[in-house]
C-alpha cells in the first residue's frame, strides 16, 4: 500500500499501470511490432531480411491471387489444404474431446490419474512432439510399423509421411492427439457448470442418455462449445510445426500438404520474396477474421432472439 | 523489524550480485617479464673490464587470445568427431593467439541462423558452414556475409584449383564467398551388398568396366526376388510378395532434381540451367534427357518399390544393411555412416552408370565456410579458413565427412591415402573434366515450385518425361528471368 501510494499522478494511483508495463512492452516488441511490420512489408517489394523496402501497393496481392508461377501456382491449393486441415483436425479434437469430457465428468476410481494423463500432450513442446511422431512414423525404425507388423497388419515397411505423395491424415492424427486435451479441459468446465437438477428432471420425464445429452447437455454447453471450437480453429489454421517437421523432409517444399502458413514461410524465407510471404499471411489472417466476425454476428443474433 | 529485514535483504542481494559479477570478470592477462644477461664493458680505475650484468627490459604488452566460433552443420558422428578433432588441432597449434569454439548447428537452419544474426546486428558465430551454390552466394547477395578476398594470400589461393575458386565466386563483383572444404561432385556411388551380387552371378561395375543405365536395370531385375526366390522377369515371379529389391534410389522432391540434374550434366558437360544469349532457361539436350529419364523411371521397371518415393537416406542404409535392397544410390558420405551404424555389414561400392569411353563431366562447387557480416575478428577467422584448407588438415575434415576434399592434395594425406574405397573417386577425378555454373537467385523457387513437382509426376508415371521437359523449359524462361 505504501509503495502503491508513491505512484500517484494527479492524486490517482498509476501503480497498476507500472506493474503492467513490462507485459505491454513485451507485447509491443514481440507481437504488435512484427504484426505491423508484416502488414507494411506486404505492400512493399522487400526480398529478404536487410533488403530495401519500397512501396508497391497491391502488387503482391495481385501476384498471389492471379499469377501462375512460383508461390502463386500453389495458393489456391494451399487454401483448400488449410481448410481441410483445420476442419478435420478441429472436428476430430471436438469429437474426442467431448467424449473424454463426458467420461471424466463421471465419478470413478482413478479419475484423477486419467485427468493428469490428459495433460501430457499439452505439456510436451510441439517441436519435441513432432520429432517424436516423425520417428514413430518412420518406415523402418518406427514404433507404429513395428507393432503393425508384429500383429500381422503389415507385411513390409510402409512410409506414412514425408513422401511427396503422402496423404495428410497421419498429420491430422497427430494434430488431434495434440489438440484434444485442451478441448477436453474446456468442455469439461462447461459440463461441470450444468445443474444436476436438469438431468434429474429429465430422467423423471423419461429421457434416456441420448435424449439428456441432446436436449440438456448440448444446449447448455452451446456457448462454451462455440468458444472452444473458434479458439481451436484460430490455432490450428495457423499451425506450422507438425506439418513442417512430421510431414516434410528437410527443406523440401511438400506442395501436396502445404497449407497457407507453410506456403507463406517458403515464399518469405526460402524463395527470398519476404513481401509476397507477408501478403500470403495477411490474406490468411483476413480469412480468419472473416470467420470470427461471421461467428460473432451469429452469436449476437441468437442472444437477441 | 520489517524495515530491518528489508535492508538486510537488499544488502544480501547486493553482496551476492557483486560476487557473481566478480566471478564472471575476465582476469587481466599475465605480464611476462624476461630477464636477460648482457655483457657490459666498463672502465674501472683507468682499465677496461667486461662483466656480465642482468638487465630487465620493459615488459612486453601481451596479445590477448582471440576466440572465434565455428557453427558446424555436421550431422553424423564421424563428421562431428572430425570437426572437433580439427578444432582441437588448430587450438593446440594456435594456443595463446586464436582459439576456435565449436558450435553444433543444423544444415536446415543455416539460413534462419545467419539472417537472425543480421537482424540482431551480431551475436552469431564468425564462421558458418554451408553449401556454396544457392547458399553462400545467396547470403552474399543479401549482404549477410563477407567477401574473403581482402584476407586471401597467394598461398591460400594456391590450395585449390581456379575452377573450384570460380564456383565460390559471386558473379557480379567477383567476391569469394566461402573457402573450400568439400566438393559435391564427383561423389555419387552405387553401394551394394556383395552377397546379393554374388548370389545373382553379377559382376560389379568398375571404372574400367562401367555399367550403363540399361545394365543397372537388368542386373537389378536379377536381384529383385519374391518370397520363393524367383527374380523379376522369371516365370512364377510373385509381384505381390517381393522380399528383396534390386535397386533403391532416393526419389524424393529434392533428389529427383539434384541427382537427375547431376547425371544429365555429367553426360552433357555443361549445366542444364544456364544462360544462353543472356536468357536463363532449362536447356536439356537429347543425351542429358535420355539419362535423366532413365533415372526417373526406375520405378516403372519394377526394380524399386513405390515406397522408394520419399525414403530418407537413413532408411536406404537400413534397407541395404538388412538385405531388403541389393543396391542403393548414395553419396560417399554414406560409407562412414553405414560403417558407424552397421559395423558388421560388409559394403561394396561401384561407380554410377555411364557409357564406356564417355568423359565424366562434373560440376565445380560444393561446401565451404563463410564469414558472417558482423564477425568481430575477421583476420583471425580468415587464418582458420586458410589453415583448414591445408592438405593434412582438410584430410581430417573431409574424410570424417565422407566427402571429396576441395584441395585434391588432401587425397594423398592420411586417412585418405590408405583407404581403397576412395580409389573410385580418384579415378573419377583423373578421367573427369570439371565445369562451372552461374548463379541465379530464383533457382530454389524454380526447383520447388516447378521442377520438383513435375519431375515427381514423371516418377509416379502420371506424366511422360517429354511433357515435363517441355513445361520445364517454358516455366524456366518465366521464373528464372524475373526482376530481382
Amino acid at each position: 500500500m505504501k509503495i502503491a501510494n508513491r505512484f500517484k499522478v494527479s492524486g490517482k494511483s498509476v501503480f497498476p499501470y507500472v506493474l503492467l508495463l513490462p507485459t505491454v512492452v513485451a507485447i509491443i516488441m514481440f507481437s504488435l511490432y512484427p504484426f505491423l511490420s508484416g502488414i507494411w512489408y506486404s505492400f512493399t517489394d522487400i526480398g529478404w531480411v536487410g533488403d530495401e523496402a519500397n512501396f508497391v501497393g497491391l502488387k503482391n496481392y495481385k501476384y498471389i491471387l492471379t499469377g501462375d508461377i512460383g508461390a502463386a501456382r500453389f495458393f489456391k491449393q494451399a487454401l483448400v489444404q488449410s481448410i481441410y486441415w483445420t476442419l478435420t483436425a478441429v472436428a476430430g479434437q471436438f469429437v474426442i474431446g467431448m467424449f473424454s469430457a463426458l467420461v471424466l465428468n463421471e465419478r470413478f476410481p482413478g479419475r484423477f490419474l486419467f485427468r493428469m494423463a490428459l495433460l501430457v500432450p499439452i505439456a510436451i513442446p510441439t517441436v519435441i512432439l513432432a520429432l517424436t511422431w516423425q520417428w514413430m512414423y518412420d518406415p523402418f525404425y518406427g514404433l507404429i510399423n513395428y507393432y503393425l507388423r508384429l500383429f500381422g497388419f503389415l507385411e513390409g515397411p510402409k512410409a506414412w509421411v514425408g513422401q511427396p505423395n503422402s496423404p495428410m491424415w497421419p498429420l491430422i492424427a497427430v494434430a488431434i492427439w495434440r489438440g484434444f486435451p485442451f478441448m477436453t479441459v474446456m468442455l469439461l468446465s462447461g459440463l461441470q457448470g450444468i445443474s444436476h437438477e436438469l438431468y434429474e428432471a429429465a430422467e423423471v420425464d423419461g429421457a434416456n442418455v441420448i435424449g439428456r445429452f441432446r436436449y440438456i447437455t448440448l444446449p447448455q454447453m452451446r456457448t462454451i462449445m462455440t468458444i472452444a471450437v473458434m479458439l481451436h480453429i484460430l490455432w490450428w489454421w495457423n499451425h506450422f510445426d507438425i506439418i513442417r517437421i512430421v510431414g516434410q523432409s528437410g527443406l523440401e517444399f511438400a506442395y501436396r500438404i502445404a497449407t497457407l502458413p507453410i506456403l507463406g514461410w517458403f515464399e518469405a524465407f526460402q524463395w527470398s520474396h519476404l513481401a509476397r510471404g507477408a501478403a500470403i499471411s495477411m490474406m490468411s489472417m483476413l480469412m480468419l477474421i472473416g470467420i470470427m466476425i461471421w461467428n460473432a454476428r451469429r452469436e449476437i443474433r441468437s442472444v437477441r432472439l | 523489524m520489517k524495515r530491518f529485514r528489508l535492508v538486510l535483504g537488499i544488502v544480501s542481494m547486493s553482496v551476492i550480485l557483486t560476487l557473481l559479477l566478480a566471478a564472471c570478470a575476465t582476469p587481466e592477462p599475465e605480464v611476462v617479464t624476461k630477464v636477460e644477461e648482457v655483457e657490459v664493458t666498463r672502465i674501472v680505475e683507468g682499465e677496461s673490464e667486461t662483466i656480465v650484468v642482468t638487465a630487465t627490459p620493459e615488459p612486453e604488452e601481451p596479445k590477448e587470445e582471440v576466440t572465434i566460433q565455428l557453427w558446424s552443420t555436421a550431422w553424423f558422428p564421424s563428421s562431428i568427431d572430425a570437426r572437433m578433432a580439427l578444432v582441437d588441432k588448430f587450438n593446440e597449434e594456435y594456443k595463446g593467439r586464436i582459439q576456435v569454439e565449436y558450435i553444433q548447428g543444423s544444415w536446415g537452419e543455416v539460413g534462419t541462423y545467419v539472417q537472425s544474426g543480421v537482424a540482431a546486428g551480431g551475436g552469431i558465430a564468425c564462421l558458418v558452414e554451408y553449401e556454396v551454390e544457392g547458399g553462400a552466394q545467396e547470403f552474399y547477395m543479401k549482404h549477410w556475409i563477407q567477401d574473403l578476398r581482402p584476407y586471401m594470400t597467394d598461398e591460400w589461393r594456391a590450395l585449390m584449383t581456379e575452377k573450384q575458386w570460380e564456383a565460390r565466386r559471386f558473379p557480379d563483383d567477383g567476391a569469394i564467398v566461402a573457402n573450400g572444404t568439400v566438393l559435391w561432385e564427383p561423389m555419387q556411388l552405387v553401394l551394394y551388398n556383395p552377397e546379393h551380387l554374388e548370389a545373382a552371378g553379377v559382376e560389379p561395375a568398375t571404372p574400367d568396366n562401367p555399367w550403363t543405365w540399361e545394365d543397372l536395370v537388368e542386373n537389378a531385375k536379377l536381384m529383385t526376388l519374391d518370397a520363393n526366390g524367383n527374380h523379376l522377369g522369371e516365370p512364377g515371379f510373385d509381384n505381390n510378395n517381393i522380399v528383396q529389391w534390386g535397386f533403391l534410389p532416393r526419389l524424393d522432391l529434392e533428389k529427383v532434381w539434384e541427382y537427375g540434374i547431376r547425371f544429365a550434366q555429367q553426360r552433357m558437360g555443361k549445366p542444364v540451367v544456364r544462360q544462353e544469349d543472356g536468357v536463363w532457361g532449362w536447356y536439356l539436350d537429347e543425351e542429358g534427357a535420355e539419362v535423366y529419364e532413365s533415372f526417373l523411371t526406375v520405378l516403372q521397371e519394377g526394380v524399386a518399390p513405390s515406397m522408394a518415393i520419399g525414403l530418407s537416406g537413413d532408411s536406404l542404409h537400413e534397407a541395404l544393411a538388412d538385405g531388403t535392397a541389393s543396391m542403393i544410390l548414395r553419396e560417399t558420405f554414406a560409407i562412414p555412416i553405414i560403417h558407424d551404424n552397421y559395423p558388421d555389414f560388409e559394403l561394396g561400392a561401384m561407380p554410377t552408370p555411364f557409357n564406356p569411353g564417355d568423359t565424366m563431366f562434373y560440376k565445380a562447387g560444393g561446401e565451404g565456410v563463410v564469414m558472417t557480416r558482423n564477425c568481430e575478428h575477421p583476420e583471425e577467422a580468415a587464418e582458420f579458413l586458410f589453415w583448414m584448407m591445408k592438405p593434412e588438415n582438410l584430410a581430417i575434415y573431409a574424410y570424417g565427412n565422407g566427402m571429396l576434399p576441395a584441395n585434391y592434395d588432401a587425397l594423398d594425406a592420411e586417412p585418405f591415402a590408405s583407404d581403397p574405397t576412395w580409389d573410385i573417386i580418384k579415378d573419377y577425378l583423373e578421367r573427369g573434366e570439371v565445369f562451372t555454373t552461374s548463379y541465379n537467385p530464383f533457382l530454389d523457387e524454380f526447383k520447388d515450385t516447378v521442377a520438383a513437382p513435375l519431375l515427381m509426376e514423371v516418377v509416379e508415371g502420371k506424366r511422360t518425361f517429354a511433357e515435363a521437359n517441355e513445361i520445364l523449359a517454358e516455366q524456366a524462361n518465366l521464373l528464372l528471368n524475373q526482376e530481382p
